[in-house]
C-alpha cells in the first residue's frame, strides 16, 4: 500500500501531536516524526503543514534569532491546536478501529 | 532542541532562491511565511547529511563532503516548492504559471515517449522478444560505434570501404574504431556520459541513436560483401543487356543460310535502323574473330571466325548443319511457282531469316573471299 497516501490524511494529526509535547522547528518537527516511526514523510510536506496550521490558529509561532547563523522559527500548540488534536485523535481512533475491525470480520474468509 | 549555533551551508542559499522562484505566484507575506526559517531547517539538514556521509562511508550518498547539494537530500526545488504549497492548503500555480522551460518540456517528452514504449513493450506478444533485444543492448553499443566510424570515414571521403574502415591507414583506423566502441559501451552503460540525465544530454543522445539506426542500412551498403555496390556484376548485366539475345541466351554467332538452305559466308547484317547487329558475346569472347573493313573491324559479319586453341590463324566454324530445308518467299505463289528452285531475283525484297542477301554467293569454302580481309587477329582496343 502506497503509505504516503495514508500519511497525507494523518499529517496534521501527528504534527499536532509532535508539535504538543515540545515546541519545535521545521526540521526538529520532520525529525520527531521520522524518529516516532514516520520515515516517508517529506520535509516539504510537514513546512507546508505547519504553515496551514499556523495559519488556522492550532499553532503559534516565534522566531529565534542566532548570533551567528539564520534564525530559527519556532511552532508551539495554542489552546484551538489542542482541541484538534483531541478531535483527531478521537477520529482516528474510531477509524481505525472500524477499519481493524472490518479487516478482522470482512478479511477473515479471505 | 538543537541550540547550537548553524551556518548557513553552501548552495542552501540558491536553493531556497529556487523554491521562492516557484511560488511567486503568492502574495509576498504568504511567500515569506512558507520559506522563514527554511534557510536555518535546511542548513542543519545538509550538516546532518555531512555527518553521517563521513561517518559511514557506506552511506549512498556518492557526493564527496562539501559538495552536497539540497537537492540530493530533499529533490529537486519545483517538486519540493510544489509539495510545500500542496501541504500549506495552497491552490498549485495554474495560469501564472510560465510556459514549461524547453529542458522541462523536452524530459516531459521523453518520459512520455519511455513511458509509452515500455507500455507497449509490456504486451505479452512483445515482452519476450523486448527482453531479448535489451540483453542485446551491448551489441548495439559497439554497432552504433562501427556506424559512426564509418560514417565518418564515408563522409572524409575515403575508399573503398571495408569492414574495418582504414582511417589513415589499416592500424590507425582499428585503433579509432576500437576507441570509439569503448566509448559506445561506456556511454550505454551510463558511465561516461549522459550520467546526470539532464534532458540536454537526454535529447542529445536519443537524436546520436536515431542518428546511427538510420545511417545503418547506408553504411553497410557501402561495405562490399554486405550487399553493395558490385561493379563487375551490374557491368555484366549491362552487357548482357545490350547485346542479342533469342530466348534469353546470347547470341554469339550466326550461320546463315540461303532460300535453298545452303550455309552462307560473310553475310552482313544490319537491324530494322540500319545499325550493324551486334552479338555482344561475340565481340567478348577472346576466340572469336571480327571480319574487317579497311583496318575497323566489322563484329556484324557472319559468320565470325574463330580461332581455336593452338591454331595461328582464325579459321570460320564449320556450320552445326550441312544443309537446312529450302524456303519459300513470303511473296505470291504466283509470282514465286511452287517450286522452291528459282533462285531469288534482286527484285524481291528480304524474305525472314537470313537468305536476304542475294547478292552474296552460297559459299563452296569456308574461307572468307579474297576481297576481304576476312577474320583477322583481334585487336586489343576492342
Amino acid at each position: 500500500m502506497d503509505t504516503t497516501q495514508l500519511l497525507k490524511g494523518v499529517l496534521d494529526l501527528t504534527v499536532l501531536a509532535v508539535v504538543s509535547g515540545e515546541d519545535g522547528y521545521g526540521y526538529d518537527i520532520v525529525r520527531r516524526l521520522r524518529h516516532g516511526g514516520l520515515e516517508e514523510v517529506g520535509d516539504a510536506s510537514v513546512y507546508g503543514t505547519l504553515r496551514r496550521l499556523y495559519a488556522a490558529g492550532a499553532l503559534t509561532s516565534y522566531v529565534v534569532p542566532s548570533d551567528e547563523g539564520p534564525h530559527r522559527k519556532y511552532y508551539g500548540i495554542t489552546p484551538s491546536g489542542r482541541d484538534q488534536l483531541k478531535r483527531q485523535t478521537d477520529d482516528w481512533q474510531h477509524f481505525a478501529k472500524t477499519v481493524s475491525q472490518l479487516l478482522k470480520t470482512q478479511g477473515a474468509s479471505v | 532542541m538543537n541550540q547550537t549555533t548553524l551556518a548557513v551551508q553552501p548552495g542552501v542559499t540558491t536553493f531556497i532562491e529556487q523554491v521562492r522562484a516557484r511560488l511567486a505566484d503568492l502574495p509576498p507575506e504568504v511567500r515569506d511565511e512558507l520559506t522563514d526559517g527554511l534557510e536555518a531547517d535546511l542548513s542543519e539538514l545538509v550538516t546532518e547529511h555531512a555527518d553521517s556521509s563521513s561517518a559511514d562511508d557506506s552511506s549512498r550518498s556518492p557526493e564527496p563532503l562539501g559538495e552536497i547539494s539540497v537537492a540530493s537530500i530533499v529533490g529537486d526545488p519545483v517538486t519540493y516548492a510544489d509539495e510545500l504549497r500542496a501541504a500549506a492548503g495552497l491552490p498549485m500555480r495554474t495560469a501564472q504559471r510560465a510556459r514549461p522551460s524547453v529542458g522541462e518540456r523536452t524530459t516531459s517528452v521523453l518520459d512520455r515517449g519511455r513511458r509509452r514504449w515500455e507500455s507497449a513493450m509490456a504486451m505479452p506478444l512483445l515482452s519476450a522478444p523486448w527482453a531479448l533485444l535489451v540483453a542485446l543492448r551491448p551489441l548495439w553499443w559497439a554497432f552504433r560505434a562501427w556506424v559512426a566510424v564509418q560514417f565518418l570515414d564515408l563522409v572524409a571521403g575515403n575508399e573503398p570501404h571495408r569492414l574495418v574502415p582504414a582511417i589513415a591507414g589499416q592500424f590507425i583506423g582499428s585503433l579509432v574504431l576500437a576507441v570509439a566502441v569503448v566509448v559506445s559501451v561506456q556511454i550505454g552503460r551510463g558511465v561516461w556520459w549522459p550520467g546526470d540525465r539532464r534532458p540536454g544530454s537526454r535529447a542529445l543522445l536519443a537524436v546520436l541513436n536515431c542518428g546511427a539506426v538510420l545511417l545503418a542500412l547506408p553504411t553497410m551498403t557501402q561495405i562490399p560483401g554486405f550487399g553493395g555496390y558490385d561493379a563487375t556484376r551490374f557491368d555484366y548485366v549491362s552487357q548482357v543487356d545490350r547485346g542479342l539475345t533469342n530466348g534469353g541466351i546470347e547470341v554469339c554467332d550466326i550461320q546463315p543460310y540461303s532460300a535453298e538452305g545452303e550455309p552462307l559466308v560473310g553475310v552482313q547484317l544490319f537491324d530494322q535502323q540500319g545499325r550493324p547487329l551486334n552479338t555482344a558475346c561475340g565481340s567478348w569472347n577472346d576466340r572469336k574473330r571480327p571480319w574487317m573493313l579497311g583496318d575497323v573491324q566489322r563484329w556484324n559479319v557472319f559468320p565470325l571466325g574463330i580461332q581455336r586453341d593452338g591454331d595461328s590463324v582464325p579459321t570460320l566454324p564449320t556450320p552445326n548443319l550441312d544443309q537446312v530445308p529450302a524456303v519459300r518467299s513470303p511473296l505470291s505463289e504466283s509470282e514465286q511457282g511452287s517450286e522452291p528452285g528459282p533462285e531469288p531475283g534482286p527484285e524481291l525484297g528480304p524474305g525472314p531469316g537470313v537468305g536476304a542477301p542475294a547478292d552474296s554467293s552460297p559459299a563452296e569454302s569456308p574461307n572468307p573471299p579474297a576481297d576481304r580481309s576476312g577474320p583477322t587477329e583481334r585487336s586489343q582496343g576492342e
